[in-house]
């Protein structure tokens, strides 16, 4: 039992290849995560108070990267982007497919958190002379943060889960490595640590999450 | 004494077909304290709005006498900004609407919070402050705009007698040193109390104010009356 499934030496062997994998995996989270957010952003400010033709666009696009699965999409981007000329690596096949998918759910959680400042917030700034960037920038986007930090959070949890997806289009990232040490080696050892080390950096963040949304919930 | 720093001619304003108020003008000297009184409904928070820019009039002109030295308003629920300090409430629009540096903002800043009795509270966040703390935040923050007038949206509404005596007070501050104050309210204590001249907005007209003995007292105009005393009909009382 434990020679199958905890094999020290079958680890160490490993061991190399699976650490190259999770930096890989790291890289493309953080990326994916962060141009996610970006996108997000954006989109939000656009679906708010961008011109109605863009915030048609905002719509449709936020509802159907909700609505396509990740791996559908990876496999579009990886597979079927080629045939119109534009072939991308795994990684920014990776990289793309994620921050879409991602860019449509903050988005979604931006929006809300904006909406829930108090439409008097915004008046308050009116009536201090401020203009409307400036409003935005230092009287609403802070408050909405706040709001939108646990979501965001929880977001991005799932964003990292997801680049496990990347292995399917042969990107070496940490569960692609762990397979492939475990068929060389004829062992699941490879594949038990990887999943130790998922739940290593995302139980943490998990749990991060709990205490923001627990902290938000009581009044300050 | 014929000074005047803000004046309001022939504003109308509705809502669709609701009219709130037409043909309404008024005038305000510096320093001068003016109170609106008026059923609910009657538009006195919409007239501010309007006389703010918040809200478009449909017809009438506004016109200041100074137009460097703005408006402030103080709404009924202070709308102090939750992830700013006190000091932080009062140095943003200094800082951002009139781009002055941050030394100077914050002195400004604690000269208005002084003038308001708070500058030892200038690090507090605003959930930390009583309801009168944070409406004394509110006008510090557009008292430090430097403006020629402050309106006043049910400034009484949250305040306990004690608290009203002390926000009197600071308005007599501020119209000791010119600032012209215009006050809508259901306080007519506080009418009766702080105000230089007091006024009526009902059925969209603006009675001509008064000072305040006289608009309380038995020569007020018919209509004062019957909204100062409601339940004394000049016909034959209907209870016993």
């Amino acid at each position: 039992m434990l020679e199958t499934f905890f094999n020290g030496e079958v680890l160490l062997r490993a061991w190399p290849l699976l650490w190259e994998g999770l930096l890989l995996t790291l890289q493309l989270g953080a990326l994916s995560i962060v141009l996610g957010w970006l996108g997000g952003l954006a989109l939000a400010l656009l679906g708010l108070y961008g011109p109605a033709p863009l915030r048609a666009f905002v719509r449709a696009y936020v509802d159907v990267f909700r609505a396509l699965p990740v791996l559908v999409l990876l496999i579009l981007v990886y597979y079927a982007l080629p045939f119109v000329g534009l072939s991308l690596s795994a990684f920014a096949s990776a990289t793309l497919a994620l921050a879409a998918v991602s860019s449509a759910y903050t988005s979604e959680i931006v929006r809300a958190g904006i909406e829930a400042v108090p439409e008097g917030q915004s008046e308050a700034g009116r009536v201090l002379g401020l203009s409307f960037p400036q409003i935005l920038r230092l009287i609403v986007l802070p408050q909405a943060f706040r709001l939108v930090i646990p979501p965001l959070t929880g977001n991005s949890i799932n964003v990292l889960k997801d680049t496990a997806l990347a292995s399917v289009v042969a990107m070496p990232d940490l569960l692609k490595q762990a397979t492939q040490a475990q068929a060389l080696e004829a062992n699941p050892t490879p594949l038990i640590a990887a999943a130790g080390l998922y739940l290593l950096i995302l139980l943490p963040l998990v749990a991060m999450v709990r205490r923001l949304e627990r902290r938000l919930g009581r009044p300050s | 004494m014929s000074a005047v720093v803000l004046s309001l001619r022939g504003a109308r304003k509705a809502f669709g077909d609701d009219e709130l108020f037409a043909g309404l003008s008024l005038e305000l000297a510096p320093g001068e304290h003016l109170c609106l009184l008026g059923p609910s409904g009657a538009g006195k928070s919409s007239l501010l709005r309007c006389i703010m820019g918040l809200e478009a009039l449909d017809r009438g002109m506004l016109s200041l006498a100074d137009p460097t030295a703005g408006l402030g308003l103080v709404f009924q629920d202070f709308r102090l900004f939750p992830h700013l300090d006190a000091l932080g409430n009062v140095t943003l629009a200094l800082r951002a609407a009139q781009g002055l540096g941050a030394g100077e903002a914050e002195e400004r800043a604690l000269d208005a919070l002084a003038q308001v009795g708070l500058d030892a509270f200038a690090g507090k966040m605003p959930g930390a402050l009583s309801g009168g703390q944070q409406q004394r935040v509110a006008i510090a923050r557009a008292l430090a705009l430097r403006p020629a007038v402050l309106l006043f949206d049910e400034p009484t509404s949250a305040l306990d007698p004690e608290r009203t005596a002390e926000l009197g007070a600071v308005l007599r501050g501020l119209t000791a040193r010119g600032v012209a104050l215009l006050t809508v309210t259901h306080d007519l204590a506080f009418a009766e109390h702080w105000a230089d001249a007091v006024a009526l907005l009902r059925e969209g007209q603006l009675t001509m104010p008064l000072p305040a003995v006289r608009f309380f007292g038995p020569e007020a105009p018919a209509a004062v009356r019957a909204f100062l005393s409601p339940g004394v009909a000049p016909e034959e009382p209907s209870e016993p």
